[in-house]
């Protein structure tokens, strides 16, 4: 087992406007992430349309809605626990705007990170103007969030989704995320499925080279939220030492 | 400092003047002013039930009762008093305050006088607005638009509210906006001031297990109703000099 990062109970919220963009793929590995390093993680899922998260990961996913007060409380309540289970919730754009009203309602993110967690929106890019909208609006309404724009390069790529997507802040430098080969997609579409099993199982029906190649892709997703960990820690590092020196 | 009295009021019933009471307690204990209550739904009083540390129930029609709360208000540690009136005793209560002489030391000066009106949506309301004008000359006079069971003032014309709104000099209007109802339900439950209910306390002291969710709707909502309150100054009320 892996040295923890830090005492933070992780919390990502994985979003957009817009669907079929990447989120609920990046929300699997984020979980199978944590698991893979023997941290307890949990995912919240909004089910739009089958294959959704909970197919793919039932063990460690629950089903959530934020469009009544029963089911706000269901989420949010468990959200706000600092188990140190991390929290991986897959934000349907149905729920999108619903879900980010109530939390600037409740005060979410204050209370959150008096109780060592620190929400972190990862925002995926896409290249339309109703997304460049949302993320500018979650910035001003929330501007105390953790905002993470996310290039998911099977999305849009360039310097364009750079500059519609600037991050607020030094913690929010941008996720790359590498776009998979599309003929190593069918390996991976079929629920359940993880990337825990999947790395210390090889499929028999997967040809070696792609099964390498896959894992490659992986790991270089893996590296970048290891990096982002990083700089929420050195976040924290440096906030401590500003409140001590002053 | 001078005394100041606070009469939370409708002589119609159900229009949530003792939610409005609470906030106003809420909100004095938030600014660290020393506040106590007279409940006037004798025998047993719902206001008790939320603040009994500060809230005494009171007939306020009884001579006895009335002299328990005037004749002590510059004796009293705490120097404003807010009397929760009930449904169908505000024009009552006025006459009394007459009767005995407090709106002639609220014209010299010598008490600040502050009324709540909590309206209702009917038309009866703004009939109301219109008895009580002839008493709160001298008062601050804060008609109260509430929102937290989602009234909605339907039957009113604007015009026609305008009309009655204008009658009375200096008067205020406040909006108290809606609670979610499950929240509002939870605290009702708890029996407890709004504040503790937010800070996730029982009556005693303790740590209770309210929804954080719940919880935050309540202090958005308070927050709301506070920023109101500051709107209007209320502050001032207990800091006249």
């Amino acid at each position: 087992m892996r040295a923890r990062v830090s005492n933070r109970t992780p919390l990502y919220i994985l979003c957009s406007p817009q669907p079929r963009v990447g989120r609920t793929l990046l929300a699997r590995l984020l979980i199978d992430f944590f698991l893979m390093e023997d941290r307890p993680a949990a995912g919240f899922d909004f089910i739009v349309e089958p294959p959704s998260l909970i197919d793919f990961l039932p063990d460690n996913t629950v089903q959530s809605n934020v469009a009544d007060i029963a089911g706000q409380m269901a989420l949010f309540d468990r959200l706000i626990l600092p188990d140190q289970t991390a929290k991986v919730v897959d934000l349907a754009p149905a729920a999108f705007q619903q879900f980010f009203s109530v939390m600037a309602q409740i005060g979410f993110v204050g209370d959150a990170r008096q109780r060592g967690i620190e929400p972190v929106a990862l925002f995926i890019a896409a290249p339309d103007a109703a997304s460049q909208r949302a993320y500018a609006e979650l910035q001003r309404g929330l501007p105390e969030l953790v905002l993470v724009p996310v290039y998911n390069d099977a999305v849009a790529q360039g310097r364009r989704a750079r500059e519609n997507f600037p991050p607020a802040r030094a913690v929010s430098v941008p996720m790359q995320v590498p776009a998979l080969a599309p003929h190593l997609y069918r390996y991976l579409e079929k629920p359940p499925f993880s990337f825990v099993d999947f790395r210390s199982r090889p499929p028999r029906h997967i040809p070696l080279d792609l099964y390498m190649e896959q894992l490659r892709w992986m790991r270089r997703v893996f590296v970048e939220f290891r990096e982002l960990e990083l700089r929420l820690l050195l976040g924290d590092v440096r906030a401590s030492l500003l409140r001590g020196a002053s | 400092m001078k005394p100041a009295v606070i009469l939370v009021g409708a002589d119609k019933g159900g229009v949530g003047k003792t939610t409005v009471t609470r906030t106003l307690l809420d909100y004095f204990v938030a600014h660290n002013v020393p506040t106590r209550a007279f409940d006037t739904e004798s025998p047993r009083g719902t206001l008790k039930r939320f603040h009994p540390e500060v809230t005494e129930v009171v007939d306020v029609t009884a001579i006895p009762d009335q002299m328990k709360i005037f004749d002590t208000l510059t004796d009293a540690d705490a120097k404003v008093t807010v009397i929760d009136v009930r449904a169908g005793l505000l024009s009552t209560t006025l006459n009394a305050l007459r009767d005995i002489g407090f709106l002639d030391i609220v014209k010299k000066g010598q008490v600040t006088f502050a009324v709540f009106h909590i309206l209702g949506p009917s038309i009866a309301s703004l009939d109301e607005i219109a008895e009580t004008a002839a008493f709160v000359g001298d008062a601050k006079y804060f008609l109260v638009k509430n929102h937290i069971n989602n009234t909605t003032f339907f039957e009113w014309d604007p015009a026609t509210y305008d009309s009655y709104f204008h009658r009375v000099k200096n008067a205020v209007e406040i909006s108290v906006p809606h609670l979610n109802e499950m929240a509002c339900e939870q605290v009702e439950l708890s029996s407890v001031p709004f504040l503790t209910f937010v800070a996730n306390k029982t009556a005693g002291g303790d740590t209770a297990s309210n929804s954080f969710v719940l919880r935050g709707y309540v202090r958005h909502w308070l927050g709301n109703v506070w920023a109101e309150y500051d709107r209007v100054k209320l502050t001032e009320i207990s800091a006249t000099k």
